[in-house]
């Protein structure tokens, strides 16, 4: 019952300090600037380099103020036996573009592959995977603080499927300062800025059921992170490398796309919680005889 | 593995201080120092801040390159090496201490010119964005490695200083002979320049292939990274042979 209360009083102080030191500069930002395609004083861009690393300042600070030390931090590579899963977190969700790509096509009345070439799809394909393995330090302040240090945490109080929708809803609204401002689906959509909202924690249930999964596989953050990397670098490179000359790119809808993307990778998080619980079930099983 | 990379760590401080110090300073000289100077009325060219700050990342990776040469060197002694091939840790593990040395102080780089980009950028008053091609270089630096370390680690780090002689002096004499016969019209200004590169890279013809050239390359150089390692591990015991110590 101590240890409890204790873990949510480390959770709650996670929690106040990643949000806190993530939401001041991007609510400044907001007021300073207006909407996110406004975001371009580097002056004030500076500030929002503290925002991305939130997460890992609030572990840093956490840990030191609650005196908990650095024991499963999830820090090391664990590359030994673990190769596979490295080379998912680099793939994993690229794939997971296609249908979107293919949906598209057949939105448009066009077979599913019509904008298919190799030098386009590979080129854009081997790119932003490459590209995102060494840029993974931008999104390890991230998952050091999200699958590092809050998701173990609720998993211990709340199960594993409660740490899937409460910590992708905590995630989730951490970006809220920049969805009510067009970061992540523009402005033009039904039911701004709240269905925004309502969606990027819909996606980072999602995401982050995959990523707790891949964290708890390898016991270390860095595929996690590294899969992050290819999601934020991709951005629907690969998909729309995918799309048939008809389809005018400029003219998507960034809330609809999304929103069919966020429908697959729903699918995708029920798969990976039962994946997560399967394996929570296989390790409690010795422990229990 | 932990214990030789905190023996690596420790032993090459210096070295380590040096690659950083090489590049805060010519960071600074060339990212911050012509802006602070001319002041941010004078130079309000955003090709040109693009072209500063590319300048930078390749030097920092240069000052890599070419310090990261002291890792290998400060291990040069035979009784070193023998006893580290007979302990559990073996001549495999010693060679892989370097070569994730060198991937630790390339990502250093890599997070430093990311950093400094975003500092720079202010006294730039401008956005450059060329994060991308830092990472492009990271991958530049891996695949220039990956030809270097196993001729240190088999002819000493003398051999592998010629290595590096030889590519500079094959660079140097490319530049020489473009400079000699080649169109010089595209650096007649720093916007002619800029905009030739841009509209090369965005041309409908050859942006694809050069995407799926750059794409392709990372991988080839992760993997002729990792090949390296392999040889290096073979070489290791035969270069502690023609050890001076």
């Amino acid at each position: 019952m101590q240890d409890k209360k204790q873990e949510w009083q480390r959770v709650g102080i996670y929690f106040l300090l990643s949000y806190a030191i993530a939401y001041l500069p991007e609510i400044f930002l907001g007021w300073k600037m207006g909407n996110y395609e406004n975001w371009n004083d580097p002056k004030l861009m500076v500030w929002f380099l503290f925002a991305t690393f939130s997460p890992a300042i609030a572990v840093v600070l956490t840990r030191t103020i609650t005196g908990e030390g650095w024991k499963d931090s999830l820090l090391h590579l664990n590359l030994k036996g673990n190769l596979k899963y490295y080379v998912l977190s680099v793939f994993f969700l690229i794939a997971f573009e296609l249908p979107r790509g293919i949906t598209a096509n057949l939105m448009a009345g066009e077979t599913p592959f019509a904008g298919f070439t190799v030098p386009k799809f590979f080129g854009i394909l081997l790119l932003t995977a490459g590209m995102s393995i060494p840029l993974a330090f931008v999104n390890f302040g991230e998952e050091l603080g999200w699958r590092g240090y809050l998701y173990p945490k609720l998993e211990k109080l709340i199960g594993v499927p409660g740490t899937v929708i409460l910590g992708g809803i905590i995630w989730g609204l951490w970006h809220a300062p920049l969805t009510v401002k067009g970061h992540n689906f523009g402005t033009d959509y039904p039911g701004f800025p709240y269905l925004g909202l309502l969606l990027m924690s819909l996606f980072c249930i999602s995401l982050g059921a995959f990523l707790m999964w891949l964290t708890k596989k390898t016991n270390s953050v860095y595929p996690a992170s590294i899969a992050h990397s290819v999601n934020n670098n991709s951005a629907g490179l690969v998909a729309y490398s995918l799309f048939s000359e008809k389809i005018d790119k400029d003219s998507i809808n960034l809330f609809q796309q999304s929103a069919v993307m966020i429908g697959y990778m729903l699918i995708l998080a029920i798969i990976f919680t039962l994946l997560i619980l399967k394996d929570s079930k296989k390790q409690n099983i010795p422990a229990e005889t | 593995m932990k214990g030789l990379l905190y023996k690596e760590l420790v032993q090459n401080k210096t070295v380590l201080w040096s690659v950083g110090l090489c590049c805060v300073f010519s960071s600074f000289f060339l990212g911050i120092m012509p802006f602070l100077l001319d002041g941010e009325e004078s130079i309000e060219n955003d090709s040109y801040s693009v072209i500063m700050m590319l300048f930078v990342t390749i030097l920092d990776y240069f000052f890599l390159l070419c310090l990261q040469g002291n890792f290998f060197q400060n291990d040069e002694r035979k009784k070193w090496a023998y006893f580290v091939a007979s302990s559990p840790e073996t001549s495999a593990g010693q060679v892989r201490s370097k070569y994730f040395l060198v991937i630790l102080c390339d990502m250093g780089v890599l997070i430093w010119t990311y950093f400094f980009e975003n500092i720079a950028n202010v006294f730039q008053n401008t956005l450059t964005g060329t994060i991308s091609i830092s990472a492009i270089m990271f991958f530049f630096h891996l695949f220039l490695s990956a030809f270097d370390i196993p001729f240190m680690v088999r002819f000493g780090t003398k051999g592998g200083n010629m290595v590096h002689t030889v590519m500079f002096v094959l660079l140097a004499a490319f530049c020489g002979i473009y400079l000699l016969f080649g169109d010089l019209s595209v650096f007649g200004s720093f916007d002619a320049f800029y905009e030739k590169i841009m509209n090369f890279l965005n041309s409908e013809n050859t942006s694809d292939w050069i995407y799926f050239g750059i794409g392709l390359f990372m991988w080839i150089a992760m993997g002729l990274y990792y090949l390296s390692y392999q040889l290096s591990c073979k070489f290791y015991l035969k270069g502690a042979e023609h050890y001076a110590r």
